[in-house]
């Protein structure tokens, strides 16, 4: 290879990379923007009928876990994996009580992700309750008493399996005892919604204590309570 | 009473084989300083001016004249060797003749200067196996995974997304250097793995797989072994066109020319172009469980190779081009990425070589859920390196010397592109410097005055320097006999041998994530290099028989133990990427492989088996612990052949953290499968014409999980050589 003259092409290589620029062929950089760790994975979770944002839903985004405020929004920050860098789905779950859960695959991008998310109303809801005595009532040993409520469930009134009044009675110088009382089917009024009502007695001289918490439930268990509030018994019937 | 029949069939055809060469001239020929087998060498009768040449196991065989002169003598030549002569009377048939090298002094071969100057020839000795271009074409795969099914210790992982990655005795891809005709390819990517996409298998004219970790001229980081991938060149007019037509609506097309312009010049190009629809997602998360569907997946692949090479009685200058395009697309993803090499090579005849190149890589990869707003990054790699290497020839003290420089870059952009213009969120502008200096000595002798039995003496030593202020020193030794005998070859090895690898640009750049010190694994807030020692020993027993119901029998068996310190483990926690730098692990196995050659004329008939014990398999994770293969091959002298396969891994395992930090165990189960392979070659009008088809892994016994290194495809192909 002498005809070549190797050596003084390796010289002005030499010079070719020094007069390019000095630093960068014989120096380093490894300084680096702070690398993108985390996406932000946000939104909002509502009532698939109301469209109000439904408050402490619980939201799992892979493996972290968010809840939502008051108004139904979230926040998570979530580091992608590889696979997700490559558009795999991932798989967000979002939990709220008397909703159904919901599973979504959602593709995330390395910056933000805003999902909006309907949840559906699984539990009964309790409208109104109201509870009276039966005046015409003739025996002087006790006391008649009717309680109503009005329940409405999103999957059919006829679904609603069971509605629960847990009362208290307390006779003077003594404690307060308590008893459930089961109400029944009246009819359904509508394709969603059903009257129910159940008549009871306690003997005289024990009084019913107007505040009592209803629960009424379905056939898939959930279910939905009220707790009535009041100073004395003198309702009138709501049907 | 079967077995006896059989031992009498048996006789009774070697009585016939045996009685059917009496009046023949048989013998193999072979390159004393390699060992190789001498493909056309020059085989003649000086008087009776009849002879042949050697195919390419080095054989030969021709009639006896009826008529022989006393004085007659038998000449073998053959380029670059000194001729070998003996008086023909006292030549034995079926004898074993080894030519010595001279000088070179040659203008037409390329090949003579690339072999003399091949610094994996003068490497520190460990096991090394080659695959030359005859077992590369048989084998007719385009997946280069297929090819290495055969090959002990060598396996390969990835897909067209992510790339072909090699692991050599249970290594990371980013431990294999790969050397793409003497240029390395590693650089193409940011964690330092080479990607074997870039050149079809159809282009590649000889495989070199040097295993071990202690390579002081081209191994510098290298814990894994060294490949080394040669194309297709020649001194002839070559053309070849090919189509290939395959499972998952794969087609393939390329083509070949190679064209000497003058006596000083040749001119190289090799095109190819593919496509097809994996079907399945290259999700890395699944690389080893069930893969999700989808059919929407294009992905296409174009590959160029150019080249020109002057040869002068002076040496060799060689310009070299490859490209590589992938474009793979699917709804909402898109990746582009390109890879240009490019290369001068010369070398001279004063044993002097330099290789300059510069390796540029785009990757390019669109996100988007609606269209309008789309998420880019972009990634750019560029690498320079300049090397140097001088032989210095002292009769029995030979000393090797190389001297690397690497220019390394790395530029990478992210962004949004939405309805409100093109916002940046992240930038990455990095770059570094290394140079090496790496020298081998050698002492070559022999058994007083035995020359059948030699020895050779390896001392190595490698000093790499970074820019950021590293000083290594990496010493290695080797030692290595040889005794032959008639017929026989033993040969025995032993190194030992430091390396060390440097944290690539990435791992640098994110230094700032460590996560885990430990007091000897890392210092303050820094990552250190990584280091291996590793020993290894073997022997290799070869027997030459002149017969033809059987050529040779080729033994290899190999211990080895390799250490490597502070690798680095990046992994998720919590909402974080952090970096360990805690890792050690040492993989201590062995492998064995025999070979059988010609037997009965047309079989050749290999096995290997590899036994792989890997310490920590949080970071090697899904290393088969036992490897096992045997190939039958059936060649016809009429253009017929056909092969078979078959392949097993043993059961592997992988440790992972789990949110709590504490680890747990992952488990491949065992997994086996059989290639099935046949061509036809015929002549007309000037042409040649080969068909070929296959069945690569015919069981499915693996599905996906190895994408499609392991899925069962159909192929077959249709070629044309002028």
């Amino acid at each position: 290879m002498s005809d070549i003259k190797l050596y003084p092409l390796i010289y002005l290589l030499t010079i070719f990379f020094i007069a390019c620029d000095t630093e960068r062929f014989t120096g380093f950089q490894h300084t680096a923007d702070k690398l993108l760790q985390t996406t932000i994975v946000q939104g909002d979770v509502k009532n698939t009928f109301t469209h109000e944002g439904i408050a402490a839903a619980l939201v799992q985004v892979g493996s972290m876990q968010g809840i939502t405020d008051d108004s139904g929004i979230f926040k998570i920050n979530y580091l992608m994996n590889p696979d997700e860098q490559q558009n795999k789905p991932l798989t967000i779950s979002i939990s709220a009580q008397k909703f159904y859960a919901k599973t979504e695959q959602k593709v995330i991008l390395p910056l933000e992700n805003y999902f909006h998310f309907l949840l559906e109303r699984a539990a009964p809801i309790i409208d109104t309750t109201v509870v009276f005595k039966v005046d015409n009532f003739t025996q002087d040993t006790v006391q008649k008493y009717t309680c109503q409520a009005i329940v409405r469930d999103y999957q059919g009134a006829s679904t609603i399996s069971s509605v629960v009044a847990l009362m208290q009675f307390k006779a003077p110088g003594s404690k307060p005892f308590k008893r459930s009382i089961y109400l029944e089917r009246v009819r359904n009024t509508s394709v969603l919604s059903s009257y129910w009502q159940a008549e009871f007695t306690e003997k005289t001289g024990l009084d019913l204590i107007p505040r009592f918490w209803i629960v009424a439930t379905d056939n898939e268990q959930f279910s939905d309570s009220l707790f009535y509030y009041n100073t004395d018994i003198t309702d009138l019937p709501i049907f | 009473m079967r077995f006896r029949v059989c031992i009498q069939t048996g006789l009774l055809l070697l009585f016939f084989a045996l009685g059917t060469l009496s009046a023949q001239i048989t013998g193999l020929v072979f390159s004393k300083d390699g060992h190789n087998a001498i493909a056309g060498a020059n085989v003649y009768l000086a008087i009776a001016k009849t002879g042949t040449t050697t195919d390419a196991d080095g054989f030969f065989k021709f009639e006896k004249p009826g008529k022989l002169s006393p004085g007659d003598s038998l000449i073998i030549s053959y380029l670059g060797y000194k001729e070998y002569r003996i008086l023909f009377s006292r030549y034995k048939s079926g004898s074993v003749i080894y030519l010595e090298p001279t000088r070179y002094r040659l203008k037409e071969s390329i090949n003579v200067f690339a072999d003399k100057l091949n610094l994996s020839n003068q490497e520190i000795p460990h096991q090394k196996n080659e695959l030359n271009m005859e077992e590369i074409r048989r084998t007719g795969s385009s997946e280069i995974g297929d090819i290495f099914k055969k090959t002990a210790s060598v396996r390969l992982e990835g897909n067209d997304l992510q790339g072909r990655h090699i692991q050599i005795r249970g290594s990371d891809a980013s431990e294999v250097n790969v050397y793409l005709d003497g240029i390395l390819l590693n650089d193409l990517s940011s964690d330092h793995s080479a990607d074997l996409t870039m050149v079809p298998t159809e282009n590649l004219s000889k495989l070199e797989i040097l295993k071990g970790a202690s390579y002081p001229l081209i191994g510098q980081g290298a814990f894994g072994g060294v490949l080394n991938l040669y194309t297709r060149h020649s001194v002839n007019n070559e053309i070849m066109l090919k189509a290939k037509r395959g499972d998952f609506d794969s087609r393939q097309y390329n083509g070949y020319v190679n064209l000497p312009i003058n006596k000083h010049f040749i001119l190289n190009y090799f095109g190819n172009y593919s496509i097809m629809h994996p079907q399945i997602e290259y999700y890395p998360g699944e690389a080893h469980s069930a893969k999700s569907k989808n059919a929407r997946i294009r992905s296409s692949r174009i590959n160029h190779s150019l080249s020109l090479d002057y040869l002068s009685a002076y040496g060799q200058a060689a310009g070299r081009f490859f490209n590589y395009q992938l474009q793979y697309e699917k709804p909402g993803w898109s990746n582009d990425k390109s890879s240009n090499l490019y290369g001068i090579l010369l070398r001279g005849k004063n044993n002097f070589s330099l290789t300059l190149n510069r390796i540029d890589s785009r990757d390019l990869i669109s996100r988007w859920v609606i269209k309008s707003t789309r998420y880019q990054t972009d990634y750019q790699s560029h690498r320079i390196n300049l090397k140097l290497s001088q032989q210095i020839d002292l009769g029995v003290n030979k000393f090797f010397l190389v001297g690397d420089y690497y220019h390394y870059e790395l530029e990478s952009i992210s962004k949004v592109k939405d309805l409100a213009g093109i916002r940046p969120y992240y930038s990455a502008s990095l770059y570094d410097n290394r140079a090496g200096l790496g020298s081998i000595y050698t002492y070559e002798d022999h058994y007083k005055d035995n020359k059948d039995l030699n020895w050779k003496i390896f001392l190595g030593l490698r000093g790499d320097f970074t820019a950021k202020g590293d000083r290594d020193l990496s010493n290695a030794w080797g030692l290595q006999a040889n005794w032959r005998k008639n017929n026989r070859l033993l040969s025995a090895y032993f190194s030992y041998g430091k390396n060390v690898k440097y944290p690539t640009l990435y791992e640098r750049a994110y230094v700032h994530d460590l996560f885990r010190i430990s007091g000897k694994d890392t210092v303050g807030q820094e990552l250190i290099p990584e280091y291996n020692n590793s020993y290894e020993t073997g022997a290799g027993l070869t027997f030459q028989f002149a017969g033809e119901t059987l050529r040779s029998i080729e033994f290899n068996l190999s211990l080895f133990s390799s250490s490597t310190y502070n690798r680095i483990l990046r992994r998720p926690m919590g909402d974080y990427m952090v970096q360990d730098q805690v890792g050690r692990n040492t993989t201590n196995g062995w492998e064995t492989s025999v070979k059988v050659n010609n037997l009965f004329r047309y079989f050749t008939v290999s096995s290997a088996y590899t036994k792989l014990d890997i310490s920590n398999h949080l970071l090697y994770d899904y290393r088969p612990e036992e490897r096992f293969n045997i190939q039958t091959d059936f060649v016809l002298p009429f253009g017929f052949y056909m092969s078979g396969i078959f392949f097993y891994d043993g059961k592997s395992f992988a440790w992972y953290l789990n949110t709590d930090d504490a680890l747990e165990t992952r488990r491949l189960d065992p997994s086996y499968d059989v290639d099935i392979y046949a061509g036809f070659e015929t002549k007309g009008f000037g042409l040649t014409y080969k068909l070929q088809g296959g069945v690569y892994n015919l069981l499915d016994s693996n599905g996906y999980d190895y994408y499609y290194l392991r899925k069962r495809m159909y192929m077959i192909s249709f070629a044309v050589n002028y």
